[in-house]
């Protein structure tokens, strides 16, 4: 199945082939942290996860056509 | 006595008089200082029911015991008066230099009462106050007042000044202090135009005495040690992009503010967001005093047009004149930015102002004959040329120079302004950020971010994340987020540094940091409890003068749009904002009645009777 992946800020140098939108085909059945593993970001950088929007759990089960996308550490407003 | 300095200076701007008053031990230790201090004042002097730009209403600027301390961020000081924007209570405050200057001059807060009969400005030279005629700085701008304030004082001296908007009264002109920092919100600079007070010019000497400066010599180590250790590993997007950086979070979050709040999602947001702010037209940080983060912007615009130099825009700015008008063009809105600057004026009144006035003329409510020009989303052009006239209120600008809310009620539809108390939202949709619509509705200011800031655990997960969606829960954690915030507001530190590094890491926030700061500084000996019940005082003091103004739960209210439209687009698409659940805990909670009045024992309890 297929994915949108979008990394921000800081955390673009780990994207695929440097992009910060790309489309991913995944495993069915993959779950947030299968996708997000694989990038190696190093553990102690804060990130957020949002699935569509929404903050999930790394064991989250994805579905086709989801937007998967990880913010760096913001502040200020 | 040590942290504060004890004196507050008083200036009677009708009998042209400035005396100095020992200040209180106990009630510096009761309120704090700065936000706490100023609304002691303005209960004890002030008058709820003045007109806001009459002579009766008294006009504050205060420091906290922290500010100039060397602590860090210990930068701010608050400006409280009546709001002419709002009728309610306001505490708007700054940062930079002035204040930490202002602190050295020996006073922990000035109190303006009446009305000069001609322009003038204060200069506490060294504890040495002393009235002086500003005739020839009338009608400056507040760059050009300040330089020629600097020349004809002291080139060391800081310089707090309102420019044209605030001589002018717009009902949003703010006091710029070290020419590019604002006590932005609510019409503060309004309020010294009504007193014919065109600026305060401050040289300090000397350090602020500390109680045990070896106590807090060690602390503030540690706190910098673990701070510095930290951004190592996790640059702070503070620092990397400015608040700029937040606009990538609410468009992800769905509650970046659109088309007069029509929309959580732009379409254009990553031309105005700050990577792009950064990469085109970012010079330099700028860092107020003590504050090891710099998030100011020193930012160039060489774009055709909207050429010019200055600081900003910040991310509330970028909302206010970017998504919320629908532009995109990043260099039109730091020109408009720039202006505000140099004006005097209150950005995000500004830019939400003008947003709502587009809706009004693309639903027919208001006539582009009216308005002088042609007012469509997107039109950068319009933003500049509008935001000029508004400090000047010629032609069209003396409309959008009362705010949303008295523009769109004179054009039949006051639902359409995006206010609190009639004061213009912060850039946070409360359909997708429940607890900021709390936070707008309950603020004793009207809409804004800043006295508890909801966006920490609903966007940014600190010091833990909660779902914004969610409304259950949320009256307990804002009531948390804003006690701290009257803390942080009161002892003179930054927000954007106290809320993770001086409290605790649970959604209890307990000011842990600042307390050992504050103890260390002031040898007080405060408990936690006594602080955290300072923080409860203030709050409360503040809804004491607003029940005395008139204000209840009715004025505790978001307009329909956010309360019963559900959000069409992005992630919270189909929600509407969950007030009158959240009002009815955050009452309970506080010890209100259900009409958001204080209990009598609830004051009681806190020494407010």
């Amino acid at each position: 199945m297929e994915i949108e992946l979008r990394l921000y800020g800081g955390l673009n140098r780990y994207a695929p082939e440097g992009r910060t939108c790309s489309a991913r085909k995944i495993p069915p059945n993959a779950t947030v942290e299968d996708v997000v593993t694989p990038l190696g970001i190093p553990g102690f950088l804060y990130v957020t996860v949002l699935r569509n929007g929404r903050r999930v759990d790394p064991s989250t089960r994805l579905e086709p056509g989801d937007t998967l996308t990880l913010l760096p550490d913001m502040d200020g407003g | 006595m040590h942290g504060w300095m004890g004196n507050i200076l008083r200036v009677d701007l009708t009998a042209r008089t400035c005396t100095s008053e020992p200040l209180d031990p106990q009630v510096l230790k009761d309120y704090i200082g700065g936000r706490g201090l100023g609304v002691y004042f303005l209960n004890k002097e002030g008058d709820p029911q003045a007109d806001p730009l009459s002579a009766a209403n008294p006009i504050i600027m205060a420091t906290g015991p922290l500010t100039a301390t060397g602590a860090p961020t210990g930068a701010r000081y608050m400006v409280m008066t009546k709001s002419p924007l709002t009728g309610a209570v306001t505490c708007s405050n700054s940062g930079g230099m002035f204040p930490a200057e202002f602190k050295r001059t020996g006073f922990d807060a000035v109190i303006f009462t009446g009305k000069s009969d001609k322009p003038v400005y204060l200069w506490i030279d060294q504890g040495k106050p002393q009235l002086r005629d500003a005739g020839h700085l009338w009608g400056k701008d507040t760059h050009q007042t300040t330089d020629l304030l600097l020349s004809e004082t002291d080139p060391q001296a800081r310089v707090a000044c309102i420019g044209p908007a605030g001589e002018n009264r717009v009902l949003f002109a703010s006091i710029m202090n070290d020419k590019h920092r604002a006590a932005g919100r609510s019409g503060v600079g309004a309020v010294m135009g009504s007193k014919n007070l065109k600026a305060v010019v401050v040289k300090g000497k000397g350090r602020i005495p500390l109680a045990d400066p070896d106590r807090f010599k060690t602390f503030n180590k540690q706190i910098l040690d673990t701070f510095k250790q930290g951004i190592k590993q996790n640059p702070l997007g503070l620092t990397v992009h400015g608040t700029a950086g937040v606009v990538m979070a609410t468009q992800n979050f769905g509650v970046l503010p659109t088309r007069n709040w029509q929309q959580g999602t732009f379409e254009g947001w990553e031309k105005i967001d700050g990577r792009e702010l950064t990469r085109r037209y970012l010079k330099k940080n700028a860092a107020c005093y003590g504050c090891p983060i710099g998030c100011g912007r020193l930012t160039k615009v060489d774009d055709p047009g909207f050429e010019g130099e200055g600081e900003g825009p910040e991310y509330e700015t970028l909302y206010a004149m970017g998504s919320n008008c629908m532009i995109d063009n990043l260099g039109a809105i730091i020109k408009a930015n720039y202006i505000c600057n140099e004006m005097g004026m209150d950005t995000i009144t500004m830019g939400a102002t003008i947003g709502c006035a587009m809706e009004l003329v693309e639903r027919g409510y208001l006539s582009e004959d009216r308005v002088g020009r042609s007012l469509q989303w997107g039109d950068g052009e319009a933003l500049v040329a509008l935001t000029r006239m508004t400090a000047t209120r010629e032609g069209f600008g003396d409309e959008l120079a009362q705010g949303s809310f008295r523009l769109a009620e004179s054009c039949g539809h006051p639902e359409l302004a995006p206010v609190a108390k009639k004061q213009e939202f912060a850039g946070y949709e409360p359909r997708g950020s429940q607890a900021m619509g709390l936070a707008y509705a309950t603020s004793p200011i009207g809409g804004s971010h800043m006295r508890g800031d909801p966006a920490y655990f609903e966007l940014f997960g600190v010091p833990q994340p909660m779902d914004p969606h969610i409304w259950e829960g949320k009256a307990r954690v804002t009531i948390a987020f804003q006690d701290l915030s009257a803390i942080i507001d009161s002892a003179g530190l930054c927000i954007f540094f106290a809320v993770r590094n001086l409290a605790a890491k649970d959604l209890g926030v307990a000011p842990t940091g600042i307390l050992e700061y504050l103890n260390a500084a002031t040898g007080c000996d405060y408990t936690l409890e006594a602080l955290m019940q300072a923080g409860e005082r203030i709050i409360n003091a503040e809804r004491v003068f607003l029940k005395h103004a008139g204000f209840s739960r009715k004025d505790d209210s978001l307009p329909e749009r956010i309360t019963k439209t559900p959000l069409p687009d992005g992630p919270a698409k189909g929600l509407v904002c969950r007030l009158d659940e959240m009002l009815d805990d955050y009452y309970e909670i506080r010890g209100w009645t259900r009409n958001g009045i204080p209990e009598a024992r609830t004051l009681l309890r806190l020494g407010l009777e």
